[in-house]
């Protein structure tokens, strides 16, 4: 199942739901009735590094729901990226995120904003970058 | 402050003959923090957006226009007249000085080719962007591309070795575009020699501890302070001790006539040039990854007054220090952070900037370290000599 939704995010028109996300997916988050998983992508390993633009892969559940905003910050630095993501819906749920910058090391609050009709739900995730 | 001597913990490392080095205790996290600021040097990078990049006859071209007066409006300036090899490719003064007084201290070049921004307002995207900038800017070499375009033309040389990089010298706004491709083909070879920190780093990283106790006790407590209570590492990130970003430091910005806003402005030059990396000068946009900080920069309020964040490899080479060149000394950088003027900072700004209160030894300490960053001047490697082959010192400067 998740190799055919791999396939619909390459081939649009075949969007295939992969819900609820797994582990394989990425990090998991839940808040209500929406679940989330994201992973990150950069051509080179680590994914995220301080001072190197990075992606995200997300899938948000249930499917139908709109991811509308990404973004993160430094709450004991009081500021945020210094870039603007952009966000790319594959269908199925999944989005690719791009634009992503750390620019310090510490502590990045990850906020993820998903609309279902008038409601939007916040979801976030914390890391620490070293 | 008590220095604390006694509560670090000292490897005494046996050295052949007798001798002993001292290597403080490092802690896993801070192995780990020092073995980001390395490897170096670290591998070439490419510039999808610049043809010219990596190509030697590119190089060669590249290094005899750097030297060439003629691309300034009266023949007096060059590239060089600002960013002299014999000092670090900075001029030594406090602001720039071209045909016209500058506001801004002049940045030095090496491991250019590293950086994502150019300028201490990050307005350019390239270091070609950066170099044609230099040219046709009134206060630096106040040039134009018709003249710069007639000058390949009619120099025997230069036409040769331009039609062996780009093809015949046709229009003048593309041959502009060219030259700056050339000189920052050139410039993306230079590179700040390895210094005593990275003979540390690595050592300490194999787990050689008598050589890695050969670095200075007082650089070993200044790297402490650097990557721990000082914070330092937070902003100068990595193997160039940059993150290559940009920050408010409470230096301040009124000039003459006004203020400098930095990156504030920075952005809105970068975002409105024809040459930034999402303009028709990018030689290879579908494959340039380094487009992403244009196409993505966010324009902030608390952009104003930012400034870039400086590597250090070589800066006992470039003083005076900061935007302005305000600071004289090391020792008056060192002194900048531990009396840090809060009131000077962005009530919006970043909030970890405080002042670190350092004794007098661990401001002597930290400025071991900082010192230990450089190399004896001269040792910056180049690229484009007549032989094809890279050199250093006087091999940097001009032949023809």
């Amino acid at each position: 199942m998740r190799r055919l939704a791999a396939l619909g995010a390459l081939l649009p028109g075949l969007a295939l739901a992969d819900c609820p996300p797994a582990a394989a997916d990425g990090r998991l988050l839940q808040q209500g009735p929406v679940q989330l998983a994201w992973s990150a992508l950069r051509a080179a390993e680590p994914p995220i590094v301080v001072g190197e633009h990075f992606s995200l892969l997300v899938q948000v559940c249930p499917a139908d729901v709109a991811l509308t905003r990404v973004d993160a910050t430094m709450p004991e630095h009081r500021h945020g990226m210094n870039y603007r993501p952009e966000l790319q819906a594959l269908g199925g749920g999944r989005w690719r995120v791009e634009g992503l910058m750390f620019h310090m090391a510490g502590r990045w609050e990850l906020v993820f904003d998903v609309a279902a009709g008038s409601t939007t739900t916040r979801l976030a995730d914390d890391m620490l970058l070293r | 402050m008590n220095r604390r001597r006694g509560a670090i913990a000292l490897l005494l490392v046996a050295l052949a003959g007798g001798a002993r080095a001292e290597l403080l205790d490092f802690s896993a996290d801070e192995r780990a923090r020092i073995a980001s600021h390395g490897p170096w040097p670290p591998p070439p990078q490419g510039d999808a957006s610049n043809r010219a990049q990596g190509r030697p006859e590119a190089v060669a071209l590249g290094r005899l226009l750097f030297f060439d007066a003629r691309l300034s409006a009266d023949g007096r300036v060059s590239c060089a007249s600002c960013h002299q090899p014999n000092l670090g490719f900075q001029d030594g003064r406090r602001t720039a000085l071209g045909l016209g007084a500058g506001s801004r201290n002049t940045p030095a070049l090496p491991d250019a080719a590293l950086q994502r921004w150019f300028g201490w307002d990050g307005a350019h995207d390239s270091l070609w962007a950066a170099s044609l900038r230099a040219i046709v800017a009134p206060a630096e070499m106040g040039g134009s591309a018709a003249a710069v375009a007639a000058t390949v033309r009619t120099d025997p040389v230069l036409a040769a070795r331009y039609a062996a990089v780009f093809g015949a010298a046709d229009a003048d706004g593309a041959v502009l575009v060219g030259v700056a491709k050339a000189l920052a083909a050139w410039q993306a070879t230079l590179v700040s020699p390895r210094t005593a920190f990275d003979d540390f780093r690595d050592a300490l990283l194999r787990g050689d501890l008598a050589a890695a106790g050969r670095y200075s006790p007082a650089a070993q407590r200044g790297l402490k302070l650097f990557i721990g209570r000082g914070n330092c590492s937070v902003c100068h990130a990595g193997p160039r001790f940059s993150n290559g970003e940009f920050a408010d430091i409470g230096v301040p910005f009124f000039i003459a006539g006004g203020v400098d806003a930095g990156r504030y402005d920075g952005i809105r030059r970068l975002l409105n040039s024809r040459y930034n990396r999402l303009g028709p000068h990018n030689d290879d946009p579908a494959h340039d990854a380094r487009a992403t900080g244009t196409r993505h920069v966010r324009l902030d309020h608390r952009n104003f007054g930012e400034f870039k964040v400086p590597g250090l490899r070589q800066l006992a080479a470039t003083a005076p220090y900061m935007h302005d060149g305000s600071l004289a000394t090391l020792a008056d950088v060192v002194r900048h952070y531990s009396e840090l003027d809060e009131e000077r900072l962005h009530a919006d700004g970043e909030r970890i900037l405080k002042p670190l209160h350092l004794s007098a030894a661990e401001s002597a300490d930290l400025e071991a370290f900082l010192l230990s960053l450089s190399a004896p001047a001269g040792g910056v490697q180049c690229g484009g000599s007549p032989s094809g082959a890279s050199g250093s010192g006087a091999a940097c400067e001009a032949t023809r």
